[in-house]
């Protein structure tokens, strides 16, 4: 009988959960049923304040659209079903219009032509508040540069809105591969984030990997077979210029990784089967080993205040997932689950690391605390592998390795909430993807 | 020997060991339920000899002779009775000990008069005129009419807040016009209240059925955190925005302390039930669009004080970030920006609160919290 009371107890205080809180004060509730769907979003089409800035505007705001669209967290209204029509910039917004619609956020704009500048104004709107959502802002650039203001422009709403960082405006450095499967060709690339504006770093001759951004997105690692053995090279992003950089002799190094400060790079080493890992001084060129053991350890990357190291290594017997401080020290183990874990990626918030799991025949990319805890997976197929990060933390990029003779691969996008995956929009075979900086 | 043989032996062995030596075990017996005494019986007569002490109205008893005792032996008639017939006896097969019954149990069949029916309304229970205890109904009595209590009428009481006569424009122009949201509420009881009689001895059987609402149990509540300052609004001229500031102070005190009296009012009064509350959760929630939060924004509960018109229609400049528990100032912003949304965009059409307890929601403190939709 007691035992049904305090259950009868428990029922009753749990079923009083969403009731009114008595107390002094207003009457006080608490809201805790929500939905999670895109913020629908309005984006009229700019207006163009000098003749020659229609071409301009136009495209400014379908690549704003496309953006804020392509984050998964909004979701456009077709221009058919508008009942406002605007027709100047400082026109006054017809809330009720838009309210009629549904419509949450409403983004207006006009795009000028002056001299050799472009320049671009833009306004967020909070329809069902009736204000201003910040305050104006306006973008000048080069008239070529239509794109780059547009994602400039996608970002500012996208953070006002969301509270995220913005990621739009930025590059990704990747793998462009060609050919068939059994004669690959392979050269480093950098594309917007969008897979806009693709230009290659190096040539087709040598077999090419795992390109690493820098912080301030200036420079490129990444490991060559250019001597017959694999060697770690450096890029100058804007004079694509190149440079070997010195490792011990008699092995191959690999899997290289700026510091956050530039002024270090950790990578792996290979000599005798036996798999390690340093870290060079940038300025003396010198390497320290930060491992020593049979057991092999790579795919090191640096935590985001650079003072320590995750890797993998599969000194437990099967490939996990390793925290050691930036000069070496006891590894701490962080990854228990079932599977190996590997290539993993400390995000640029410092707070999870996404790695490439593989279990029961299947590769899939997922995230974990830096403690271990909280793992989720993100994603699954035949094979994904190599998770990158976009410059907010928000988004991972990878890659997926379709099966069969004419499997290739493809760079695809997650959300860390593990939605909107899709493909990133590339016309040819492409890998290793590294997500750099925003950009200035 | 058989199992059967073995099972009765120990049976048996064990039923005489219990006999002999299970003394120690047995149980105290209980009281026996009656306990007998010896009694004697008495007649009428003896009685009142022993209460008046007189000899009874009889002749003396003399011995009697015994009877004459004859002896008479009984014819005894007896037929012996036919030796019972006996059927054809054959000799049948003993019975298979270890062979299991072939037919199975068949399957209770649900009876055809099991079938669904509609529920019905239940009657209601008889009314209890009168309570046996006073207390434990909350009955609300009906007035009768009288004569006017006091013989003269009383000045009314001052009113708890002293409320400004400066007419004050709204803080920020509404882009619709919108109803004056202050109700007007009586200074005072009416005054049809002070001639009547209002006493629980009356109380109509009818009472019942406008018993108070119960009140909701409160529960723990996180403690109200540090009053942020509310998000930042678009520069204005300075002028202006200190004119706006000014008349938002104002305004917020005169809601305060409106919301003060309206709060007492509704701890005397009623409050929302357990539906009703509940219902407004998911009025509300259905435009709660946590979809394109940030995931700090996320972990950030926002509180928001809004007031509702009376026909549940929130008014927009009323709605003011309250404060906030867990992320930052920034994601603070940004879930007070989505809950506003959610209040207005769900509310235009009002939501559904009953009327006729206003006063006890115009004025709400709404917790929204992201928890159910937290990446986890």
């Amino acid at each position: 009988m007691r035992v049904l009371m305090i259950l009868a107890c428990v029922l009753g205080c749990s079923f009083s959960g969403g009731a009114a809180l008595a107390q002094s004060g207003p009457l006080r509730l608490e809201i805790t049923e929500g939905v999670i769907e895109p913020l629908a979003f309005a984006i009229p089409v700019f207006e163009a304040e000098t003749p020659d800035a229609a071409g301009a505007a136009r495209e400014l705001a379908q690549v704003v659209a496309a953006d804020l669209t392509g984050s998964g967290l909004f979701r456009e209204i077709p221009a058919s079903n508008f009942i406002a029509q605007r027709s100047t910039f400082e026109e006054a917004v017809r809330f009720p219009d838009w309210r009629a619609l549904n419509t949450q956020a409403l983004i207006t704009g006009a795009v000028a032509i002056q001299g050799d500048q472009l320049v671009v104004k833009f306004r967020v709107f909070d329809i069902f508040a009736g204000a201003e959502l910040g305050t104006g802002l306006q973008l000048v650039g080069r008239p070529d540069a239509v794109r780059r203001m547009a994602h400039k422009v996608a970002d500012q709403v996208y953070s006002r809105i969301t509270g995220e960082g913005p990621y739009f405006d930025s590059r990704v450095v990747f793998v462009s591969e060609r050919g068939p499967k059994d004669n690959r060709q392979k050269r480093i690339a950098i594309m917007d984030y969008d897979g806009a504006n693709v230009r290659f770093l190096t040539g087709s001759d040598d077999i090419v990997l795992a390109p690493r951004f820098s912080k301030d997105g200036s420079r490129v690692l990444y490991t060559s077979f250019e001597t017959g053995m694999p060697q770690i090279y450096v890029i100058d992003v804007g004079s694509v210029s190149r440079r070997n950089l010195p490792t011990p002799a008699g092995g191959m190094a690999f899997s290289p990784r700026f510091s956050p400060d530039a002024s270090r790079i950790v990578y792996s080493f290979e000599q005798g089967g036996n798999t390690d890992i340093f870290l060079m001084d940038v300025a003396t060129a010198r390497s320290a080993r930060l491992t020593s053991g049979p057991s092999i350890e790579t795919a090191p990357s640096f935590s985001p205040d650079g003072s320590r190291i995750v890797f993998e290594s599969d000194r437990s017997g099967t490939q996990q997932l390793y925290i050691m401080p930036v000069n070496g020290g006891e590894p701490q183990r962080i990854s228990f689950g079932e599977g190996r874990y590997g290539s993993p990626v400390w995000s640029p918030r410092g707070d999870l690391i996404a790695f490439t799991k593989q279990t029961k025949g299947r590769f899939g990319i997922g995230v974990m605390r830096i403690d271990g805890s909280e793992e989720r997976l993100l994603s699954a197929s035949f094979l994904d592998e190599s998770p990158t990060w976009s410059p907010n933390g928000r988004v991972i990029m990878f890659t997926r390795e379709t099966q069969g003779p004419s499997g290739a691969p493809a760079l695809y996008s997650v959300d860390i909430t593990g939605r909107n995956l899709k493909p990133v929009g590339l016309s040819s075979p492409a890998s290793d993807p590294s997500w750099g900086p925003l950009q200035p | 020997m058989s199992v059967g043989t073995y099972i009765s032996v120990l049976g048996h062995a064990g039923l005489i060991g219990w006999v002999l030596v299970g003394e120690p075990f047995h149980l105290d017996d209980p009281e026996p339920m009656v306990q007998a005494t010896e009694v004697s019986v008495i007649s009428a007569d003896v009685f009142d000899i022993m209460m008046n002490n007189t000899p009874p109205d009889v002749g003396i008893v003399g011995e009697t002779d015994p009877p004459e005792l004859t002896f008479e032996a009984p014819t005894i008639q007896s037929e012996t009775d036919p030796p019972p017939t006996q059927g054809d006896v054959s000799e049948t097969d003993p019975p298979d000990r270890d062979v299991l019954p072939t037919a199975r149990p068949t399957q209770l069949v649900r009876p055809d008069s099991a079938s669904l029916v509609a529920p019905t309304v239940p009657t209601a229970p008889p009314v209890e005129v009168t309570p046996s205890n006073p207390t434990d109904v909350s009955i609300r009595p009906e007035p009768r009419p009288s004569d006017r209590v006091a013989p003269q009428a009383v000045a009314p009481p001052p009113p708890d807040v002293d409320i400004g006569e400066i007419t004050r424009d709204a803080t920020v122009p509404a882009e619709e016009p919108v109803s004056d949201p202050v109700e007007t509420e009586p200074a005072q009881a009416p005054e049809e209240a002070t001639t009547e009689i209002v006493t629980e001895a009356e109380a109509s059987p009818l009472a019942v059925a406008s018993a108070l609402r119960p009140q909701v149990r409160p529960r723990d509540f996180p403690q109200e955190p540090a009053v942020e300052e509310t998000p930042a609004e678009p520069a204005v001229d300075p002028v202006t925005a200190a004119l706006q500031q000014a008349l938002e102070e104002a305004a917020a005190e005169e809601r305060r302390a409106a919301a003060a009296a309206a709060a007492a009012s509704a701890a005397r009064a009623q409050t929302l039930s357990v539906a009703e509350a509940q219902g407004l959760n998911l009025a509300i929630g259905l435009c709660w669009n946590a979809g394109s939060l940030s995931t700090e924004a996320l972990d950030t509960t926002v509180v928001v004080d809004v007031e509702f018109r009376r026909d549940g229609r929130p008014i927009p400049e009323s709605i003011r970030f309250y404060g906030y528990q867990g992320g930052n100032r920034e994601s603070a912003s940004r879930a007070f920006e989505a809950a506003k949304r959610a209040i207005l965009e769900c509310g235009q059409n009002g939501y559904e609160l009953p009327e006729n307890i206003y006063d006890v929601w115009r004025y709400m403190r709404l917790d929204f919290n992201p928890e159910k939709m937290r990446i986890k």
